[in-house]
């Protein structure tokens, strides 16, 4: 597989205001590797620098530092900067930012015309694609909010270009509409063989829609991986904490075990840097077990039901407050005594290890 | 949405040449004025005469601006926005008085209401001939108003009165202040209408102390003491406008903004406006007309003022494409990229519209003399100072316009394959090309309109419509002031007539 979009050492400051004097580092130094056809998201609170990234990978910025390969060619290195036009990398703007001069075909024709090829069976094609056939004579401002998304997709997507960049695509939508759309745009970025780089704060976005997620923080990328890994496997407590819901629970560790309020539970330890003693145990809700129990020593406190499953607050006996979700109906309710127990393996980190 | 980073040098170094050549006058007025030494300057600068002149001069200007701000908003508004009966008619006719010259309005009043000389009638006369510059900015902000704003507001329990008050108001700031500032410096710069009214303001005095006298101290020091007020305004524009951004923050493209049905207040509503357009078109209509009939009648010749047409619409055409033309890297840069730079060069460009014609070309003959001799009442001389005294016009059109085409269009066009030339050609000027036409034909009326400024630097075998109409009505000849009058009106009227219909840019 190729890789379509390589970042080696990137930096970027901008300088504050006259007034406050200095400069703010948004990047320090980022990598990331993107194979072709691959679904990347960019995921990382905001102001984590994401949006810088985009942009010096479009070619808008210019980088202090590192490189940035598109499709096998060098367009960003010191002394280099490929202009946006020359690049072939696609972008969809948080805005959309759709030409309102513009009609739908002619917003989606607009790159196939820059480069001199002005085919129509190409827009008619990207229109079947974003499900807007038809609607190629309308004004931007004469369609829908997920249409206008989807247009400024194909107008990226249209002159195929390496790489497309997303600045949070969905962050504009409310929810029922984000769910199709996302599943839309997934399809559409499937249909075509693109490669996409999509940028979001929005950790379910992220785990849902690509097939790997990068985790950025404080203008680092800190870790990369499936959504699976990310998921089952954090760097770092800060990663464990933001992708996901985690209960945050003191242990101590010993050959491949941890001792916790719930109970001893297997470590898991896909880097074989297994941990002894004082730990923090990372527990995800789904992996705690709730009984109910008359003798039981943890008090359900709150409930939050949302149809397919539910939330439960337990309060144990030494205070600690702890989350726990639990299937439809399977739940107890609030004020019930219960019992806990962990499912493993969880992962943990030696105390004060990081952040 | 102004950028972070730095403006390309192919915007800025334009920009800073038209700013630096925008000053040129102003600077060299300053040189003139402190020619006798500087005790010679502040002698005139310290008379109490002067002062007196300048209390004189602001209180017309705040009384005229205040005037035109309510005059220009309203008719916006019920022009706009409202289901008026002969909607389009009205917004035509609201916005003609730009054409008509306060010469020739002056004109009018003067010889139909003499008791109305003085400051009632300069009030009068300015108000409503300068109103169209906040009625224009505002009407097309209105149209591009996002109708969402006013509907949340309407959700969050105002009145359609606290609305318009707390977010179309609010939103309308940076035209209305736009405007209103175009109408206080189009006070200051007026000749005609205070020559005419016999009111003493800063044009007329300079006026009478270069005709008085071969000393062209005074004249140039009041030049200079009108820049410092104008400076000052425009800083406290500036100020005004503060660090407000009013891009559209949602998703997608604005839907077009819905009119008002006024029920029961149409009629009203329709009075006002009508009653506005009695004033600015039917008195010098009716007056002209009256001329026009007894001239004819009494076997006089048009063939003067056919020539006079020819020389004005050449020179007025030369002016606003120069103008515009370099009213383009000034605007961009200002409208795209806030630094300190692109603030001092869009004030700079400001400057000359704030000198009366009469100093501006003062400043230029003193120039061309001394040093440009072969320049002197030739055609450049003359297109120059259109140049510098309507760069205003051109920047705020363009500016206003060029709000319209953010910059992350540019990003996305550049990311689709287009460099930035054809980024301009496809995105950045069919999204300001109404703005464009709009600064160019407002350009165009203005030279047309201009008599200071031609009356000194034409060339002597030119004959423009205002100089004809000036020079036959100095000499009493009304009836041969009439035709050239006439032509002027509905001259200027047809640009004003054809954007108007098109409802685009304007």
């Amino acid at each position: 597989m190729t890789t379509a979009v390589r970042v080696e050492g990137l930096r970027k400051s901008f300088r504050r205001s006259r007034r406050d004097g200095g400069d703010v580092e948004v990047l320090r130094g980022v990598d990331l590797e993107v194979d072709g056809g691959a679904l990347v998201a960019v995921l990382g609170p905001s102001g984590c620098g994401k949006t810088t990234l985009l942009r010096l990978v479009a070619g808008f910025e210019r980088a202090d530092a590192g490189r940035v390969e598109v499709g096998g060619a060098i367009v960003e290195a010191p002394g280099v900067h490929v202009a946006p036009e020359r690049r072939r990398v696609g972008v969809v703007p948080q805005e959309q930012a759709l030409f309102p001069h513009l009609s739908v075909a002619a917003n989606v024709g607009y790159g196939l015309r820059a480069a001199g090829r002005a085919d129509e069976r190409r827009v008619a094609q990207m229109l079947e694609l974003a499900g807007l056939t038809g609607l190629g004579g309308r004004m931007p401002h004469e369609i829908s909010g997920g249409q206008q998304q989807r247009v400024a997709l194909a107008r990226a997507l249209a002159p195929a270009p390496s790489v497309v960049l997303l600045d949070e695509p969905f962050g504009g939508l409310d929810a029922a509409l984000r769910l199709s759309i996302r599943s839309q745009v997934r399809e559409m970025l499937r249909a075509s063989g693109a490669t996409a780089v999509l940028v979001t704060h929005d950790q379910e976005e992220a785990l849902s829609v690509a097939d790997r997620v990068a985790v950025m923080r404080d203008g680092e990328v800190v870790q990369v991986g499936s959504p699976a890994e990310v998921y089952a496997a954090p760097a770092d407590l800060g990663v464990a904490t933001f992708v996901g819901e985690a209960n945050l629970v003191p242990g101590t560790a010993r050959d491949g075990v941890v001792d916790t309020v719930l109970g001893r539970i297997p470590v898991a330890d896909p880097g074989g840097t297994s941990y002894a003693g004082v730990v923090t145990v990372v527990v995800r809700p789904e992996q705690v077990r709730v009984a109910p129990s008359a003798r039981g020593t943890a008090t359900v406190e709150d409930r939050l039901y949302f149809g397919h499953d539910a939330m439960l607050r337990v309060r144990l006996r030494d205070g600690t407050a702890v989350l726990a979700r639990v299937a439809r109906g399977g739940g107890a309710e609030p004020g019930a005594r219960v019992r806990l127990s962990c499912d493993g393996p969880v992962v943990c980190f030696p105390v004060a290890s990081d952040r | 949405m102004a950028r972070r980073g730095r403006a390309p040098l192919g915007l800025t170094v334009p920009a800073v040449l038209v700013a630096a050549a925008a000053l040129l006058p102003v600077v060299y007025l300053g040189v003139r004025a402190t020619d006798r030494g500087l005790g010679a300057a502040l002698d005139v600068l310290l008379r109490a005469r002067t002062g007196a002149l300048l209390a004189r001069s602001v209180g017309l200007a705040v009384a005229v601006t205040a005037s035109a701000a309510v005059v220009g908003v309203l008719l916006a508004w019920l022009t706009t926005r409202c289901r008026l009966p002969g909607a389009a008619a009205w917004r035509v006719a609201a916005a003609l008085p730009l054409a008509i010259p306060t010469y020739v309005a002056g004109f009018a009043y003067i010889s139909r209401f003499p008791g109305l000389a003085g400051f009632t009638g300069a009030w009068l006369v300015l108000t409503l001939y300068s109103y169209p510059y906040v009625l224009l900015p505002v009407a097309a902000a209105l149209r591009g108003l996002d109708p969402a704003l006013e509907e949340v507001s309407r959700s969050l329990g105002h009145g359609p009165w606290r609305t318009f008050r707390s977010v179309t108001l609010r939103q309308l700031r940076p035209s209305l202040a736009a405007g209103s500032l175009l109408v206080a410096l189009y006070v200051f710069s007026d000749f005609g209408a205070v020559s005419l009214m016999r009111f003493d303001a800063f044009t007329r005095v300079i006026y009478q102390s270069y005709q008085a006298s071969f000393d062209r101290t005074p004249a140039a020091v009041l030049g200079c003491l009108l820049v410092v007020v104008t400076v000052a305004i425009v800083v406290a524009e500036g100020r005004s406008r503060g660090a407000a951004r009013y891009a559209r923050t949602g998703q997608g493209a604005a839907r077009r903004a819905t009119t008002v049905d006024l029920g029961r207040w149409r009629w009203p509503a329709l009075a006002v406006t009508a009653g506005l357009s009695a004033l600015t078109l039917g008195v010098p209509g009716l007056t002209i007309v009256t001329w026009l009939s007894r001239g004819l009648s009494q076997g006089g010749s048009l063939a003067d003022t056919g020539r006079a047409a020819l020389g004005s619409v050449t020179v007025a055409t030369l002016g606003a494409v120069v103008t515009v033309a370099a009213a383009v890297p000034v605007a961009l840069l200002a409208a795209r990229h806030r630094s300190p730079l692109a603030g001092a060069v869009e004030r700079a460009s400001y400057a000359g519209h704030a000198l009366p014609g009469l100093v501006i070309a003062l400043s230029l003959v003193f120039f061309a003399t001394r040093y440009a001799d072969p320049l002197y009442q030739r055609l450049p001389l003359l297109v120059f100072a259109y140049f510098v005294l309507f760069l205003p016009l051109a920047v705020g059109a363009v500016h206003a316009s060029a709000v319209q085409a953010p910059p992350v269009l540019d990003d996305v066009a550049r990311s689709l394959g287009s460099g930035p030339w054809r980024v301009l050609r496809t995105v950045t000027a069919p999204l300001t090309a109404p703005g464009v036409a709009a600064g160019a034909a407002l350009v165009f009326l203005t030279c047309i309109k201009e008599l200071p400024a031609t009356l000194l630097l034409r060339p002597t075998s030119l004959q423009t419509l205002s100089v004809l109409v000036w020079e036959e009505t100095g000499a009493g000849e009304y009836a041969a002031a009439a035709p050239p009058a006439a032509l002027l009106v509905l001259v200027a009227a047809v640009p004003t007539w054809l954007l108007t219909r098109r409802g685009g840019g304007l």
